[in-house]
């Protein structure tokens, strides 16, 4: 599946799909399939569209690496592929249910994805 | 094989160090302190102990003997256990185990911790996740409990009703690291942490040790050990995370993990007292109580709300104040647990007991990778 982002740290979203028994993670690893245990060659890259449906959300206030800026927004976000990831969000103000997209808007690829309102993405 | 296959085993001795903020207080002050109140307790001396395991999570390496030698070098076997908030309570299951086995007579399952760094394995796989880091365990129940709202349709004041219980009990509890009473609008008032969950619905991490004694109906007999207090283990299980999709690990864990402990000690859900569960954050024990089978699946806010869940209420969850009030240094929770279980289940909490307490349940998780759980029975059941 093709990208349909612009390239960057975190963009497109990789994942692996194991060839034995068609489990999808991501992010990335090759140490080993979760499900069945296959690895090496039974372990297939490829792009995710990055997009997905908000199946919770919360505003963090406090957090104990005071490192990361708070308050954020995350939430856990069913991708079209199947895997289920938690990312942060652009706004506050989505629901469970919303349509949202991987956007190219984190500073750097430590900081992991950011998603955004699929309205956006239109627009 | 299970563990009632094997030769039945006791708990016998039980012993604390107040759970409490971070002091100067060395670790070995704290668990020789638990230690200590443990032999005291079964009537027992040092030389007996033929084992010990200990649960720790932020002390390092080699902590058992440096803590144990000042009870007498006897030169037993010492075993150190980290895993996660289950630390101890898997430290426990080796005890039982090693016991029900007949490897000894008398062990010793201990923890002990400090507030200090967590280094946390995920953390270096080299598998980054998408999240930066963000999603701490704070963050990951504020979402769950976002999704049981939802699921379950109630307000934050239902999940507030679990920090106000536990924080009624652990106002009955000497060794708790929180003993003071607070009310629901305190909670609800309490400085937000992530989504609706507040401070006082977060536990708190500070130090402290625990310590019991378990051991064999020989060594009982051969110590002259008061039988009348002896707590007897029915089953100890430890299962680890399988794949659930998008439902909650910790939820799904729990509830294999529990249901085969029941079923291992040949009893049902509805004949517990007292059951001491992973109340980290107040939201767990709506969603454990039901995945435990202790009341219908939604039905746990209800029950919470008419006091069924409360000191002399149906069951009785998390008498001790759970980790919530009596705290969570970690290492010694597990143990801690079993403590409040035995005392419970001896009749010897006070103020605190659940009356006619015969049955009773320990339950931790850790790090949602593995669930221990395990059931035990009165004396003379």
């Amino acid at each position: 599946m093709e990208s349909k982002t612009p390239a960057s740290e975190t963009l497109p979203i990789r994942a692996v799909r194991c060839l034995r028994c068609t489990y999808v993670a991501s992010p990335v690893q090759h140490f080993g399939c979760e499900q069945c245990g296959a690895y090496g060659d039974d372990l297939e890259e490829f792009v995710l569209s990055g997009d997905g449906t908000v199946l919770e959300i919360v505003n963090v206030y406090r957090h104990p690496d005071s490192s990361l800026t708070v308050p954020a927004v995350i939430g856990s976000i069913e991708l079209i592929e199947g895997p289920v990831i938690r990312v942060r969000l652009t706004s506050p103000d989505l629901q469970p249910g919303s349509r949202v997209f991987a956007v190219d808007e984190a500073p750097d690829a430590a900081l992991g994805l950011v998603f955004a309102p699929a309205l956006q993405k239109a627009s | 094989m299970l563990l009632n296959d094997y030769r039945p085993v006791y708990v016998i001795g039980i012993g604390l160090h107040r759970y409490q903020a971070a002091t100067e207080t060395s670790y070995v002050q704290l668990g020789v302190t638990a230690v200590r109140e443990a032999l005291a307790d079964a009537g027992m001396e040092w030389s007996s102990v033929e084992a010990a395991y200990t649960g720790t999570t932020r002390l390092g390496m080699a902590v058992s003997r440096p803590m144990l030698r000042h009870l007498g070098a006897t030169g037993i076997p010492m075993t150190q256990v980290e895993n996660a908030s289950a630390s101890s309570s898997s430290a426990f299951r080796l005890a039982c185990r090693d016991v029900a086995a007949g490897f000894s007579d008398v062990v010793l399952a201990a923890g002990v911790d400090k507030a200090g760094k967590v280094n946390r394995g995920e953390q270096l796989t080299g598998i980054a996740p998408h999240d930066g880091g963000l999603v701490v365990p704070s963050v990951h129940y504020a979402l769950l409990a976002e999704e049981y709202m939802r699921a379950s349709n109630v307000g934050e004041e239902v999940i507030a009703r679990v920090a106000v219980k536990n924080h009624l009990n652990g106002s009955k509890n000497p060794y708790a690291h929180r003993q003071r009473e607070r009310s629901l609008d305190e909670v609800l008032g309490d400085r937000p942490i992530a989504g609706s969950l507040k401070r006082l619905e977060c536990c708190p991490i500070g130090e402290g040790a625990s310590a019991v004694l378990v051991v064999s109906d020989a060594a009982i007999d051969r110590l002259g050990l008061d039988r009348s207090r002896a707590v007897q283990v029915l089953s100890s299980t430890q299962r680890s995370e399988e794949l659930y999709g998008a439902k909650s690990f910790d939820v799904e864990l729990t509830k294999t993990t529990t249901e085969q402990s029941l079923a291992e000690a040949g009893i049902r859900a509805e004949q517990l007292d007292v059951v001491e569960l992973h109340d980290a954050f107040a939201i767990e024990e709506l969603q454990y109580t039901e995945a435990m089978g202790l009341c219908g699946p939604g039905q746990a806010s209800r029950e919470l709300a008419n006091g069924e869940f409360a000191i002399g209420g149906r069951v009785a969850i998390s008498p001790s104040g759970g980790l919530l009030a009596m705290g969570h240094p970690i290492g010694p929770t597990g143990v801690g647990q079993i403590a409040e279980i035995t005392r419970q289940l001896r009749g010897e909490a006070g103020p605190r007991q659940q009356p006619n307490s015969t049955y009773g349940l320990a339950h931790l998780v850790g790090l949602g990778a593995v669930c221990v759980v395990h059931v035990l029975a009165a004396a003379g059941r």
